[in-house]
Protein backbone atom coordinates (compact mmCIF):
# COMPACT_ATOMS: atom_id res chain seq x y z
CA UNK A 1 0.00 0.00 0.00
CA UNK A 2 2.94 2.40 0.89
CA UNK A 3 4.27 1.32 -2.56
CA UNK A 4 1.25 2.41 -4.48
CA UNK A 5 0.67 5.63 -1.90
CA UNK A 6 4.23 6.35 -3.18
CA UNK A 7 3.50 6.09 -6.95
CA UNK A 8 0.51 8.29 -6.45
CA UNK A 9 2.90 10.94 -5.36
CA UNK A 10 4.98 11.01 -7.85
CA UNK A 11 2.48 11.04 -10.54
CA UNK A 12 0.68 14.13 -8.53
CA UNK A 13 4.04 15.84 -8.42
CA UNK A 14 4.38 15.50 -12.18
CA UNK A 15 1.40 17.34 -12.62
CA UNK A 16 1.01 19.86 -9.30
CA UNK A 17 3.68 21.77 -6.97
CA UNK A 18 1.41 25.03 -7.02
CA UNK A 19 -2.30 23.56 -6.13
CA UNK A 20 -3.71 26.80 -7.05
CA UNK A 21 -1.97 27.45 -9.96
CA UNK A 22 -2.92 23.46 -11.09
CA UNK A 23 -6.71 24.42 -9.76
CA UNK A 24 -7.22 27.66 -12.12
CA UNK A 25 -5.73 25.67 -15.30
CA UNK A 26 -8.19 22.57 -14.77
CA UNK A 27 -11.01 25.14 -13.90
CA UNK A 28 -10.02 27.34 -17.40
CA UNK A 29 -9.93 24.22 -19.29
CA UNK A 30 -13.22 23.12 -18.36
CA UNK A 31 -15.07 26.62 -18.95
CA UNK A 32 -13.67 26.46 -22.11
CA UNK A 33 -14.12 23.18 -22.97
CA UNK A 34 -17.97 24.11 -21.85
CA UNK A 35 -18.30 27.01 -24.11
CA UNK A 36 -17.26 25.20 -27.23
CA UNK A 37 -19.45 21.91 -26.42
CA UNK A 38 -22.86 24.49 -26.26
CA UNK A 39 -21.15 26.21 -29.59
CA UNK A 40 -21.02 29.77 -27.68
CA UNK A 41 -18.03 32.33 -29.31
CA UNK A 42 -17.16 29.28 -31.38
CA UNK A 43 -14.81 31.85 -33.76
CA UNK A 44 -13.11 32.87 -30.55
CA UNK A 45 -12.81 29.37 -28.69
CA UNK A 46 -9.64 28.88 -29.36
CA UNK A 47 -8.06 32.37 -28.66
CA UNK A 48 -10.25 32.28 -25.08
CA UNK A 49 -8.36 29.37 -24.39
CA UNK A 50 -5.00 30.71 -25.35
CA UNK A 51 -5.57 33.92 -23.51
CA UNK A 52 -6.91 32.42 -20.33
CA UNK A 53 -4.11 29.77 -20.28
CA UNK A 54 -1.57 32.92 -20.95
CA UNK A 55 -3.19 35.14 -17.82
CA UNK A 56 -3.16 32.38 -15.29
CA UNK A 57 0.93 31.82 -16.39
CA UNK A 58 1.47 35.14 -15.83
CA UNK A 59 -0.27 35.08 -12.67
CA UNK A 60 0.85 31.74 -10.93
CA UNK A 61 4.77 33.74 -11.78
CA UNK A 62 3.98 36.95 -10.17
CA UNK A 63 2.45 35.42 -7.40
CA UNK A 64 5.32 33.12 -6.82
CA UNK A 65 7.36 35.96 -7.36
CA UNK A 66 5.68 38.02 -4.49
CA UNK A 67 5.36 35.28 -2.08
CA UNK A 68 9.04 34.76 -2.34
CA UNK B 1 -4.93 15.73 -40.22
CA UNK B 2 -1.53 17.54 -40.11
CA UNK B 3 1.30 16.63 -43.15
CA UNK B 4 4.43 16.79 -43.72
CA UNK B 5 6.70 17.98 -41.72
CA UNK B 6 4.19 19.78 -39.28
CA UNK B 7 3.69 16.08 -38.65
CA UNK B 8 6.80 14.73 -37.56
CA UNK B 9 8.98 17.67 -36.93
CA UNK B 10 7.42 19.26 -34.06
CA UNK B 11 6.69 16.24 -32.11
CA UNK B 12 9.83 14.55 -32.60
CA UNK B 13 11.76 17.88 -31.50
CA UNK B 14 9.63 18.24 -28.15
CA UNK B 15 10.35 14.49 -27.62
CA UNK B 16 13.89 15.05 -28.01
CA UNK B 17 14.10 18.47 -25.94
CA UNK B 18 12.41 17.29 -23.21
CA UNK B 19 13.93 14.33 -22.78
CA UNK B 20 17.13 15.74 -23.14
CA UNK B 21 16.54 17.95 -19.80
CA UNK B 22 15.47 14.64 -18.21
CA UNK B 23 18.91 11.71 -19.40
CA UNK B 24 21.03 15.01 -18.72
CA UNK B 25 19.21 14.63 -14.69
CA UNK B 26 19.25 11.24 -14.82
CA UNK B 27 22.90 11.12 -15.63
CA UNK B 28 24.16 13.24 -13.07
CA UNK B 29 23.01 10.66 -10.39
CA UNK B 30 23.52 7.63 -12.29
CA UNK B 31 26.68 8.65 -12.61
CA UNK B 32 27.01 9.88 -9.08
CA UNK B 33 26.31 6.44 -7.88
CA UNK B 34 28.27 4.99 -10.10
CA UNK B 35 31.44 6.26 -9.68
CA UNK B 36 30.55 6.15 -5.36
CA UNK B 37 29.52 2.48 -5.39
CA UNK B 38 30.20 0.38 -8.47
CA UNK B 39 29.08 0.72 -12.42
CA UNK B 40 27.21 -2.54 -12.68
CA UNK B 41 24.81 -2.10 -9.89
CA UNK B 42 23.81 1.88 -11.44
CA UNK B 43 23.59 0.84 -14.93
CA UNK B 44 21.50 -2.01 -14.11
CA UNK B 45 19.41 -0.30 -12.20
CA UNK B 46 19.16 2.50 -15.27
CA UNK B 47 18.64 -0.57 -17.94
CA UNK B 48 15.89 -1.96 -15.32
CA UNK B 49 14.13 0.94 -15.01
CA UNK B 50 14.23 1.72 -19.19
CA UNK B 51 13.05 -2.16 -19.68
CA UNK B 52 10.33 -1.22 -17.29
CA UNK B 53 9.51 2.04 -19.12
CA UNK B 54 9.43 1.10 -22.33
CA UNK B 55 7.02 -2.02 -21.24
CA UNK B 56 4.46 0.51 -20.14
CA UNK B 57 4.77 2.92 -22.97
CA UNK B 58 4.01 -0.60 -25.14
CA UNK B 59 0.71 -1.19 -23.18
CA UNK B 60 -0.17 2.56 -23.44
CA UNK B 61 0.40 2.72 -27.10
CA UNK B 62 -1.98 0.01 -27.24
CA UNK B 63 -4.56 1.16 -24.48
CA UNK B 64 -4.62 4.86 -26.25
CA UNK B 65 -5.49 2.93 -29.74
CA UNK B 66 -8.70 2.38 -28.22
CA UNK B 67 -9.89 5.49 -27.40
CA UNK B 68 -11.67 7.81 -29.42
CA UNK B 69 -9.35 10.47 -30.96
CA UNK B 70 -11.43 13.10 -29.89
CA UNK B 71 -11.56 12.09 -26.04
CA UNK B 72 -8.09 11.32 -26.02
CA UNK B 73 -6.73 14.60 -27.33
CA UNK B 74 -9.27 16.28 -24.57
CA UNK B 75 -7.89 14.54 -21.67
CA UNK B 76 -3.97 14.49 -22.97
CA UNK B 77 -4.41 17.77 -24.02
CA UNK B 78 -5.33 19.31 -20.88
CA UNK B 79 -2.77 17.39 -18.37
CA UNK B 80 -0.26 18.44 -21.00
CA UNK B 81 -1.64 22.13 -20.33
CA UNK B 82 -1.04 21.46 -16.82
CA UNK B 83 2.25 19.30 -17.09
CA UNK B 84 3.89 21.56 -19.61
CA UNK B 85 2.69 24.99 -17.98
CA UNK B 86 4.30 24.35 -14.56
CA UNK B 87 7.80 23.46 -16.55
CA UNK B 88 7.04 26.58 -18.46
CA UNK B 89 6.09 28.87 -15.45
CA UNK B 90 9.21 26.96 -13.35
CA UNK B 91 11.43 28.03 -16.40
CA UNK B 92 10.25 31.52 -15.66
CA UNK B 93 10.93 32.04 -12.32
CA UNK B 94 14.56 30.47 -12.67
CA UNK B 95 15.37 32.84 -15.92
CA UNK B 96 13.92 36.13 -13.79
CA UNK B 97 16.05 34.92 -10.66
CA UNK B 98 13.11 34.04 -8.21
CA UNK B 99 14.15 30.27 -7.63
CA UNK B 100 18.00 28.96 -8.41
CA UNK B 101 18.95 27.57 -11.53
CA UNK B 102 19.65 23.50 -11.17
CA UNK B 103 22.84 22.79 -10.69
CA UNK B 104 23.80 19.53 -12.08
CA UNK B 105 27.75 19.81 -10.04
CA UNK B 106 25.74 20.78 -6.95
CA UNK B 107 23.24 17.67 -7.77
CA UNK B 108 26.00 15.15 -8.55
CA UNK B 109 28.31 16.14 -4.74
CA UNK B 110 24.94 16.12 -3.13
CA UNK B 111 24.45 12.09 -4.11
CA UNK B 112 27.93 11.49 -4.38
CA UNK B 113 28.02 12.54 -0.38
CA UNK B 114 24.77 10.47 0.29
CA UNK B 115 25.68 7.77 -1.50
CA UNK B 116 29.07 7.73 0.59
CA UNK B 117 27.51 8.05 3.91
CA UNK B 118 25.42 4.62 3.16
CA UNK B 119 26.66 1.05 4.26
CA UNK B 120 28.00 -0.81 1.30
CA UNK B 121 26.58 -4.37 2.07
CA UNK B 122 29.10 -7.35 0.46
CA UNK B 123 27.71 -8.75 -3.21
CA UNK B 124 24.99 -7.04 -4.81
CA UNK B 125 24.32 -3.39 -3.60
CA UNK B 126 20.93 -2.99 -3.03
CA UNK B 127 21.11 1.06 -2.36
CA UNK B 128 23.50 1.96 -5.60
CA UNK B 129 20.35 -0.27 -7.61
CA UNK B 130 17.35 1.02 -5.73
CA UNK B 131 18.86 4.68 -6.55
CA UNK B 132 19.72 4.42 -10.00
CA UNK B 133 16.54 2.65 -10.55
CA UNK B 134 14.38 5.21 -8.82
CA UNK B 135 16.01 8.15 -10.31
CA UNK B 136 16.16 6.60 -14.28
CA UNK B 137 11.76 5.81 -13.09
CA UNK B 138 11.65 9.12 -12.08
CA UNK B 139 12.94 11.46 -15.14
CA UNK B 140 11.51 8.11 -17.65
CA UNK B 141 7.99 8.58 -16.23
CA UNK B 142 8.05 12.22 -16.98
CA UNK B 143 9.33 11.13 -20.73
CA UNK B 144 6.80 8.61 -21.21
CA UNK B 145 4.10 11.50 -20.58
CA UNK B 146 5.69 13.74 -22.56
CA UNK B 147 5.79 10.93 -25.68
CA UNK B 148 2.30 9.84 -24.84
CA UNK B 149 0.70 13.35 -24.51
CA UNK B 150 2.60 14.26 -28.06
CA UNK B 151 1.29 11.52 -29.65
CA UNK B 152 -2.42 11.97 -28.60
CA UNK B 153 -2.53 13.47 -32.05
CA UNK B 154 -2.87 10.83 -34.07
CA UNK B 155 -1.60 7.91 -36.08
CA UNK B 156 3.25 8.22 -35.99
CA UNK B 157 3.32 10.46 -33.45
CA UNK B 158 3.90 8.90 -30.77
CA UNK B 159 6.38 7.07 -33.07
CA UNK B 160 7.98 10.12 -33.77
CA UNK B 161 8.32 12.00 -30.53
CA UNK B 162 9.50 7.90 -29.21
CA UNK B 163 12.22 8.34 -31.56
CA UNK B 164 12.92 11.86 -30.45
CA UNK B 165 13.24 10.65 -27.06
CA UNK B 166 15.23 7.87 -27.76
CA UNK B 167 17.76 9.90 -29.87
CA UNK B 168 18.22 12.40 -26.48
CA UNK B 169 19.04 9.18 -24.60
CA UNK B 170 21.67 7.83 -27.12
CA UNK B 171 23.25 11.29 -27.23
CA UNK B 172 23.55 11.62 -23.68
CA UNK B 173 24.64 8.52 -22.48
CA UNK B 174 27.14 8.88 -25.84
CA UNK B 175 28.29 12.27 -23.92
CA UNK B 176 27.98 10.89 -20.40
CA UNK B 177 30.95 7.81 -21.60
CA UNK B 178 33.03 10.07 -23.35
CA UNK B 179 33.22 13.04 -20.93
CA UNK B 180 32.45 11.02 -17.42
CA UNK B 181 31.18 13.89 -15.17
CA UNK B 182 27.52 15.43 -14.89
CA UNK B 183 26.63 17.55 -17.94
CA UNK B 184 26.87 20.92 -16.00
CA UNK B 185 27.33 22.87 -19.16
CA UNK B 186 23.73 22.15 -20.59
CA UNK B 187 21.52 25.31 -20.68
CA UNK B 188 19.24 23.23 -18.84
CA UNK B 189 16.90 26.29 -18.13
CA UNK B 190 17.01 27.47 -21.43
CA UNK B 191 15.56 23.84 -22.73
CA UNK B 192 12.91 23.52 -20.03
CA UNK B 193 12.16 27.14 -21.52
CA UNK B 194 11.46 25.70 -24.78
CA UNK B 195 10.32 22.43 -23.61
CA UNK B 196 7.48 24.27 -21.25
CA UNK B 197 6.63 26.38 -24.61
CA UNK B 198 6.18 23.34 -26.87
CA UNK B 199 4.13 21.01 -24.41
CA UNK B 200 2.06 23.82 -23.58
CA UNK B 201 1.30 24.43 -27.57
CA UNK B 202 0.40 20.97 -28.31
CA UNK B 203 -1.79 20.84 -25.07
CA UNK B 204 -3.21 23.86 -25.78
CA UNK B 205 -4.01 22.79 -29.32
CA UNK B 206 -4.59 18.86 -28.56
CA UNK B 207 -7.50 20.30 -25.82
CA UNK B 208 -9.21 22.48 -28.49
CA UNK B 209 -9.41 19.85 -31.02
CA UNK B 210 -10.61 17.41 -28.93
CA UNK B 211 -13.10 20.13 -27.46
CA UNK B 212 -14.21 20.82 -30.68
CA UNK B 213 -12.41 24.04 -31.24
CA UNK B 214 -12.20 25.48 -34.84
CA UNK B 215 -8.62 26.65 -34.72
CA UNK B 216 -7.66 28.76 -37.70
CA UNK B 217 -4.84 27.44 -39.82
CA UNK B 218 -5.58 24.37 -38.29
CA UNK B 219 -2.30 22.83 -37.63
CA UNK B 220 -0.60 26.13 -38.65
CA UNK B 221 -2.30 27.14 -35.33
CA UNK B 222 0.29 25.03 -33.20
CA UNK B 223 2.93 27.79 -34.60
CA UNK B 224 0.93 30.77 -33.60
CA UNK B 225 0.51 28.70 -29.91
CA UNK B 226 4.05 28.55 -29.66
CA UNK B 227 4.73 31.94 -30.62
CA UNK B 228 1.97 33.04 -28.32
CA UNK B 229 3.45 31.44 -25.73
CA UNK B 230 6.64 32.72 -25.95
CA UNK B 231 6.09 35.97 -25.83
CA UNK B 232 3.73 36.08 -23.07
CA UNK B 233 6.87 34.18 -21.45
CA UNK B 234 8.87 36.52 -22.31
CA UNK B 235 6.28 39.24 -20.47
CA UNK B 236 6.06 37.02 -17.38
CA UNK B 237 10.10 36.91 -16.75
CA UNK B 238 10.17 40.68 -17.44
CA UNK B 239 7.33 41.25 -14.97
CA UNK B 240 8.68 38.96 -12.33
CA UNK B 241 11.85 41.01 -12.60
CA UNK B 242 10.50 44.29 -12.00
CA UNK B 243 8.08 43.12 -9.29
CA UNK B 244 11.36 40.99 -7.82
CA UNK B 245 13.46 44.22 -7.91
CA UNK B 246 10.85 46.36 -6.23
CA UNK B 247 10.61 44.16 -3.36
CA UNK B 248 14.36 43.71 -2.55
CA UNK B 249 14.51 47.79 -3.25
CA UNK B 250 11.70 47.72 -0.47
CA UNK B 251 13.19 45.41 1.90
CA UNK B 252 15.80 46.84 4.95
CA UNK B 253 19.21 46.32 4.35
CA UNK B 254 20.04 43.92 6.98
CA UNK B 255 17.25 41.38 5.23
CA UNK B 256 18.83 41.72 1.92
Amino acid sequence: MSWANATLKVIWALFVDDAAFAALLVGWLALTGWFAAIGLNSSLDGALLFCGLGLILVHGALRRTRSR
Amino acid sequence: MLSGWMQLGPPALAGFLASSVECVEALTIILAVGSTRGWREALSGAVAALAVLIAVVGLFRNALQRIPLELLQLFVGGLLVVFGLRWLKKAILRSAGVIPLHDEAAAFAAEKRRMGSENVSPGWDVVAFAAAFQIAMLEGAEVVFIVLGIGAGGSGLIAAASAGAIAALVVTAAIGIIVHRPLANVPENLLKFIVGILLSAFGTFWFGEGSGISWPGHEWSLAGLTLGYWLVALAAIRLCRVTRSGFDAALPETAR
